[in-house]
């Protein structure tokens, strides 16, 4: 089986293939420079004209004139009540860690803050892999941030540093029970990671850790988690107390 | 003596708007190129779309072009490793051009030869399987190295960093195919052939 395992040898295009896709490249570089970007410029212009159009018209339609053109961006900065620079931490403060994909969303319970009013969502994550913990049931309902309304208006509730995990996404997820409602949450802003194919993506967030945990492919990730699982075994590992841990004291 | 026209002499006629020139060096490199995408996505057909879009790119960023000793191999190879990182949205922006191509024609050898394209579609379906566990950077260095046989100066060039990130990345991709695998000192070797060894720094 070990051969297998070779690189097959350097093929050329099939000759007449060849030949083709040569004209053809030469037939589209010889194409005007104002012909090949007009379809383009004019998709990009109707698109453009129809959005326009559609926003002026649902902006009348409910009395906001063009306010509707410039939202503000809702971003709050990130509250968490851990933060962790060793992934190995995360796992074993995290009571599961799961390989998921979202495929649901629903609307939850409602905080009325006065002027703004909170709505969470539930999550339902149907679990590919169970990567740490102990799984009770699948899908995972996972309780999340859901929308802000304020002003008459509502949009979602998005705090910096942390993903929006949406329908179809496929997501690593460390969570944690809270253990007054039972249910699941993220342990943290840095407990999501959106995969693509084998790794995980890179969301651009800045966060040194989840810098270094976007550079993995899934594959690492589980092994990351598998190590931290076997130190916690071992009892070279524990979980991280609320607020971080206390630093040992030094001796005079 | 060559009497053949340099890549860098070729690429200033292109860049003057002399197509006939940045056809010869589609005839230099498109061989290296489709093979470079055939091993990173497993499909034959997709590696020639994601050949000529190649070189339309590399024609749209010519001047941007970058020549290790005087050939322009290294830098379209890093234009393919990116396209072929985001091969959706690359096919997706050359939809237009790659439908205005003719159905490719029949041709008796091409058929002969189909039996021994599949068994090299199931061989790198099979390498993909493995390697994708390593991270991105990884498996492009190793992509680029040990399968199309770039030197370390060269596989910089292609991926824009540092001949020591390259010498490290590839290390680290080595090592770690030696963990994956089943039988110790079987895939990392194979994946990592002896063509890394012969790189000088």
């Amino acid at each position: 089986m070990k051969d297998d395992l070779n690189i097959p040898p350097a093929r050329d295009l099939p000759p007449g293939h060849r030949r083709q896709r040569r004209e053809h490249l030469l037939s589209e570089l010889s194409r005007p420079e104002h012909e090949r970007r007009r379809r383009p410029k004019v998709l990009l212009a109707v698109t453009a004209g129809v959005v326009m159009l559609v926003v002026a018209m649902v902006g009348v339609y409910a009395g906001w004139g063009w306010r509707i053109l410039t939202p503000p961006e809702n971003s709050a900065e990130g509250s968490s009540r851990w933060h962790f620079t060793d992934p190995k931490d995360m796992v074993a403060t995290s009571d599961l860690v799961v390989l998921g994909t979202v495929t649901g969303v629903e609307r939850d319970g409602v905080s009325d803050q006065g002027d703004v009013v909170y709505i969470t969502r539930l999550l339902h994550v149907t679990v590919d892999k169970r990567l740490f913990g102990t799984l009770s049931g699948d899908p995972v309902v996972v309780e999340d941030l859901g929308w802000e309304k304020a002003g008459g208006r509502e949009m979602p509730w998005r705090v910096k540093g942390m993903i929006r995990l949406e329908v179809g996404n496929r997501a690593v997820l460390f969570l944690r029970k809270e253990p007054t409602t039972g249910r699941f949450g993220l342990l943290s802003d840095q407990a999501g990671y959106l995969v693509e194919g084998p790794d995980i993506a890179n969301t651009a967030r800045t966060d040194p850790m989840v810098r270094r945990i976007e550079e993995m492919s899934v594959f690492e990730l589980e092994r990351l988690i598998d190590e931290a699982a076997a130190a916690m075994r071992r009892g070279e590992l524990q979980p991280v107390p609320e607020g971080g841990r206390r630093k040992p004291q030094q001796s005079p | 003596m060559s009497t053949e026209p340099s890549d860098s002499k070729l690429w200033a006629q292109a860049g003057d708007g002399d197509a006939t020139a940045f056809g010869e060096l589609y005839e230099r490199h498109a061989t290296a190129i489709y093979n470079h995408c055939f091993r990173r996505t497993a499909s034959w057909s997709l590696a020639e779309d994601l050949t000529s879009a190649v070189f339309l790119q590399a024609w749209r960023h010519r001047s941007d072009v970058r020549f290790v000793g005087d050939s322009a191999r290294p830098w379209l190879l890093g234009v393919a490793t990116n396209l072929v990182r985001n091969q959706q949205r690359t096919l997706r922006r050359y939809q237009a051009a790659l439908r205005r191509l003719s159905p490719p024609p029949d041709e008796d050898d091409f058929v002969d030869d189909l039996a021994g394209r599949m068994d090299d579609e199931r061989a790198v379906r099979k390498l993909l399987g493995l390697i994708e566990r390593l991270p991105r950077r990884d498996r492009e260095v190793l992509a680029l190295c040990a399968w199309d046989g770039l030197s370390y100066a060269e596989a910089a060039v292609a991926l824009e960093v540092p001949i020591g990130t390259v010498r490290s990345r590839l290390s680290r991709a080595r090592r770690r195919l030696e963990q994956f695998q089943p039988e110790p000192g079987a895939v990392g070797s194979r994946l990592v052939d002896e063509r890394e060894a012969r790189h000088e720094g």
